[in-house]
């Protein structure tokens, strides 16, 4: 190598950019989607998903036919050029009910993200921040509600006020919303000993702000996985309630109806079991590979 | 460990109390009054009489205590429907079908979830594990209601290689034992990979290895049994999901268990009959979540000795 | 040679991650003598753990990759070369490790007489009586009191300096030609630090072992070692008997650690000074030294030329262009050296 004296020359600091920072700080959501992106079965669960919903929308709307319209000329009629998924016993369209329940099912799954939101997160998010006392009383009692068997619950309550979309919600926000409550107890408990919170702290700022503005933005990655499994146990806690019969009231069907009047006339009609069963399993198997993607995306313990 | 066991013991009894004080706020809330339509058709002292036979008569509390009475002496009441069925004799008909098949699932669940899952976990990123983690996911999301008509249409109906339905020997065990453990078996397999991959990382594996451990003992001895406990903490919800299981699956497959007669009382309204099988099932439950406890704390020392527990 | 245990040449390790190439491990070159304790000293993330474990073969491939290099153990092993079954044979038995943290380095499920005897058994292949008669040997040797109920205990019953005493035991068990300690102080009380230390300087004079000890805390250095390392950015950047490296440093990065970092054995020797800035980044190492953009004295060269070793004594060398004949002179900072040498 050649060398002369001039590369012994001392260099001046700032073109040596000390200061500069050596890895790049990426952007957490920035970082935790493009992880998400390069995960292909996750990728296509959200697609499906986006692409079920639209259905759930617009297909309904757009369609010749009403839910609750009957045809009897057309009782159970395999699928058609005119009628997608066939007719159903009532000659009914089952592209339209399909659609219609499908609607239900993520109505269902959505609300019943918004009780675990309010009730999970306040709940663990209280319980995890205040600690002692609180803590544990709060925590002796999600023990308990834990530990009923909460299917059967609804079904009692169901008995007494009717069967109906509400019952469903009802039933699910009683215990439904502990799990979230748990994981949002586990991280705040984590994030609450951390330095900036300790700081808001002796500054004096309300344990509300310091809740709301600190520990559960921080927690949202976490919020956020639960909520992709939270929607699909919704869906199926009320399909299964459909099963047995404490579902929506007829005309209406939510795709748990569907299913189980399929099941009934599989043999004769497999096609009224295929569609329903089709749908059904496609949404909650799109939830949880997009569920699983987003836990393996945002999981802070793989970030660098 | 006696600490333990006892703390257990009484969260089992509150959790009871609640369940059962909730079916009586129920039964006392029901639309309509107890003697349904023929109310208007009973003359007023033959309604008194039957009144003062049930304990209507008394106050709240009363009625309160003398059922929660008769609960602790095992007397779930009478059908509403057909009044001279006690629900205990329905339990007594009903459970073993029940029972059976809810062990057979969950003995299929263990023994095919738990290998996958260690499976997958060792193969970590390699396709098997993308396999294995695509059969559970199927598993998470097609529930047992979904799989039992499937499986019994084709499997039983169509390629008639095993009965369709009913209850008559062993092999009629096979196809809603399977519908019922799928979803079962793939909870556990996605569990025990977590948590195979969770003790992977810690650093006792690496001492393990430190040590020249053979891949086999590592596996064997440092990881799965570790690996187990968290998975051993859930048992009791994997069971409770397998008996509310049973009442789809038995309906499905014709099974003469309890939980088709549950179905059938909720299909008849049956009031008393749903809250007294309500009350049996959640004792079941209690006894079975308590016993996984205990089983959990017998397994790990640090709950064993009384320290460091939680 | 044949008085060296262990000889390392040019190990580049990396690791294959999700963003890319992590060049931990970047040129590392020593020999480590029979009997000799080494430290290994650096910046957190220079690459000291990943050097240890790749040693013994303990970082898990994939991620880790050893690129090239060699690792000649006890004469003629190459240990780089070894399948996973001859590896499996000279862990534990010829080679033993103690780790950072003992609160996690036990099997929570497992007695501490099994974690002892386990190795034994696996290498020696002796009865169990054999081996928990060796147990307690063991535990006696490495300070346990009361070592026939301790061996039936659970981790949890232990406080940390027990079970570091306990990972020390296990890492002894089959009397290792070498031991390597990655911290085995960091994670304890100050008080209990001491008394480890004293340990291993024990057993580092009563066993025939080798010992390479990785540490931050320059008092350690100076009471066990003899020779020292220094790394920085996955290189060893000086390297040298004690005396030579804490008195007569020759790179400004050992310049900048000496002043860094506190010294249990000199009180009061100057005030602390950090070494501003970070190390580089590992997926894209600098072109130059690694350390230019931290160096005051950085030169042109510095960031074109990645400076070789200048031997400065029979063990005494330095990777730094300022020790280059043309390079200017420059005056080394008073208390880099804790005293001033002579
Ligand atoms: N499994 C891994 N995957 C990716 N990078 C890794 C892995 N293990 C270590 N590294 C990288 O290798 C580099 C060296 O790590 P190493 O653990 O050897 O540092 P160290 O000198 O021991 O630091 P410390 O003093 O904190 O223990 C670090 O930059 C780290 O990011
Ligand atoms: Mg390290």
């Amino acid at each position: 190598m050649e060398l002369n004296s001039s590369k012994f020359a001392p260099v001046a600091k700032e073109t040596l950019g000390t200061e500069r920072i050596v890895r790049p700080s990426v952007n957490y959501w920035k970082d935790a989607w493009r992880r998400l992106r390069k995960n292909r079965l996750a990728m296509a669960g959200l697609t499906i998903l986006v692409l079920i919903a639209l259905l759930a929308i617009f297909a309904p709307m757009f369609s010749h036919y009403k839910y609750d319209q009957q045809m009897l000329t057309l009782r159970n009629h395999g699928p058609s050029a005119e009628y997608w998924f066939g007719n159903d016993d009532f000659g009914r369209d089952l592209w339209t009910r399909v659609w219609v329940g499908a609607r239900i099912s993520l109505m269902i799954g959505i609300i019943a993200a918004i009780i675990d939101l309010i009730v999970g997160v306040i709940y663990g998010g209280i319980s995890g921040y205040f600690g002692g006392r609180v803590d544990d009383i709060m925590q002796r009692v999600i023990e308990i509600v834990y530990s009923i068997p909460y299917l059967l619950i609804a079904i009692l309550l169901i008995m007494v006020i009717g069967p109906g979309v509400s019952s469903i919600i009802l039933a699910y926000a009683i215990t439904g919303w502990v799990p979230m409550a748990r994981l949002v107890r586990g991280q705040v408990l984590s994030l609450k000993e951390q330095e900036y919170v300790l700081a808001s702290r002796t500054l004096g700022s309300s344990p509300w702000r310091i809740i709301f503005r600190h520990l559960i933005p921080n927690a949202l990655g976490i919020i956020i996985v639960q909520i992709t499994f939270v929607v699909p146990q919704a869906i199926f806690v009320e399909a299964f309630l459909s099963f047995i019969g404490l579902g929506v009231r007829v005309p209406l069907a939510s795709l748990g109806y569907l299913l189980s009047d399929g099941a009934t006339y599989m043999r004769l009609y497999p096609h009224r079991l295929l569609f329903p069963t089709a749908v059904f399993s496609l949404i909650l198997l799109s939830f949880n590979v997009l569920g699983d993607g987003l836990r393996d995306a945002l999981d802070p313990k793989m970030r660098k | 460990m006696l600490k333990y066991t006892l703390r257990r013991f009484v969260y089992m009894l509150i959790t009871l109390w609640l369940i059962i004080s909730f079916t009586f706020v129920l039964m006392k809330n029901l639309p309509g009054d107890p003697f349904g339509e023929m109310s208007n058709k009973i003359p007023k002292d033959v309604k008194a009489v039957l009144m003062r036979e049930y304990g209507l008569d008394k106050p709240l509390w009363q009625q309160y205590t003398h059922y929660i009475g008769n609960v602790v002496q095992g007397d779930l009441g009478v059908s509403f429907q057909f009044p001279n069925r006690k629900v205990t004799s329905v339990i007594k008909q009903g459970f073993p079908a029940s029972l059976e098949l809810g062990i057979f699932s969950t003995c299929l669940a263990v023994l095919i979830g738990l290998p996958l899952g260690i499976f997958a976990s060792l193969k970590h990123g390699k396709w098997q594990d993308y396999t294995a983690m695509f059969i559970a996911v199927l598993g998470v999301s097609i529930p047992s209601f979904v799989l039992g008509p499937i499986l019994s249409y084709y499997v039983g109906v169509k390629l008639g290689w095993l009965p369709a339905g009913l209850w008559k020997g062993p092999q009629y065990m096979i196809l809603p034992g399977f519908a019922l453990s799928f979803g079962t078996l793939a909870i556990l397999a996605r569990l025990m990979r977590t948590s195979m991959l969770d003790v992977l990382n810690q650093d006792y594996i690496k001492t393990a290895r430190a040590k020249g451990l053979n891949k086999l003992s590592i596996v064997w001895k440092h990881t799965i049994r570790n690996a187990i406990l968290p998975v051993i903490t859930i048992l009791g919800p994997i069971f409770v999901n397998t008996i509310t299981g049973t009442l789809v699956v038995e309906k499905i497959f014709s099974v003469p268990g309890l939980g088709d007669q549950f179905v059938s009382s909720v299909y008849s309204n049956d009031y008393t009959m749903i809250s007294g099988l309500t009350i049996f099932y959640a004792v079941v439950l209690m006894i079975v979540i308590f016993f996984t406890d205990i089983i959990y704390g017998l397994v790990d020392p640090r709950i064993r000795l009384g320290k460091g527990s939680r | 040679m044949s008085d060296t245990i262990l000889s390392v040449k040019d190990l580049k390790v990396s690791f294959d991650t999700y963003a890319g190439e992590v060049q931990a491990v970047r040129g590392v070159s020593f020999d480590l003598k029979k009997g000799e304790v080494l430290a290994i000293v650096g910046e957190s993330g220079c690459g000291k753990s990943v050097t240890a474990q790749t040693i013994m073969r303990l970082t898990p491939t994939p991620p880790s990759r050893i690129k090239s290099g060699s690792i000649l153990f006890d004469g003629d092993i190459e240990i780089t070369k070894l399948s996973d079954r001859q590896m499996e044979h000279i862990r534990g038995s010829e080679m033993g490790m103690i780790f950072q943290d003992p609160m996690t380095s036990l099997n929570p499920t497992m007695t501490v007489g099994k974690q002892i005897t386990e190795g034994l058994r696996k290498h020696q292949r002796i009865t169990g009586d054999a081996a928990n008669k060796r147990a307690l040997e063991l535990l006696n040797l490495v300070g346990i009191s009361n070592p026939e109920s301790r061996i039936l205990q659970y981790p949890h019953e232990l406080s940390g300096g027990m079970r570091q005493r306990v990972m020390i035991a296990i890492s002894l068990a089959c009397n290792p030609k070498l031991l390597i300690a990655d911290e085995p102080t960091t994670a304890l009380d100050v008080t209990i630090q001491a008394q480890i230390i004293d340990l291993m300087k024990k057993l580092s004079e009563q066993t025939q072992a080798s010992i390479i000890i990785i540490t931050h805390d320059l008092g350690v250095v100076a009471e066990m070692a003899q020779r020292v390392i220094v790394m920085y950015a996955g290189k060893v950047v000086e390297q040298g008997t004690v005396d030579e490296v804490f008195y007569n440093p020759q790179h400004p990065y050992t310049w900048g650690l000496l002043r860094s970092i506190p010294r249990l054995d000199e009180m009061g020797g100057g005030d602390l000074v950090p070494i501003p800035g970070t190390p580089p980044d590992l997926f894209a190492p600098p072109k130059g030294c690694a350390f230019a953009a931290r160096c005051p004295y950085a030169m042109q060269v510095c960031l074109e030329e990645d400076p070789d070793h200048t031997k400065l004594t029979a063990d005494h060398s330095a990777a730094c262009w300022l020790l280059h004949p043309d390079a200017p002179k420059v005056e080394r900072p008073v208390e880099a050296g804790g005293r001033k040498h002579g």
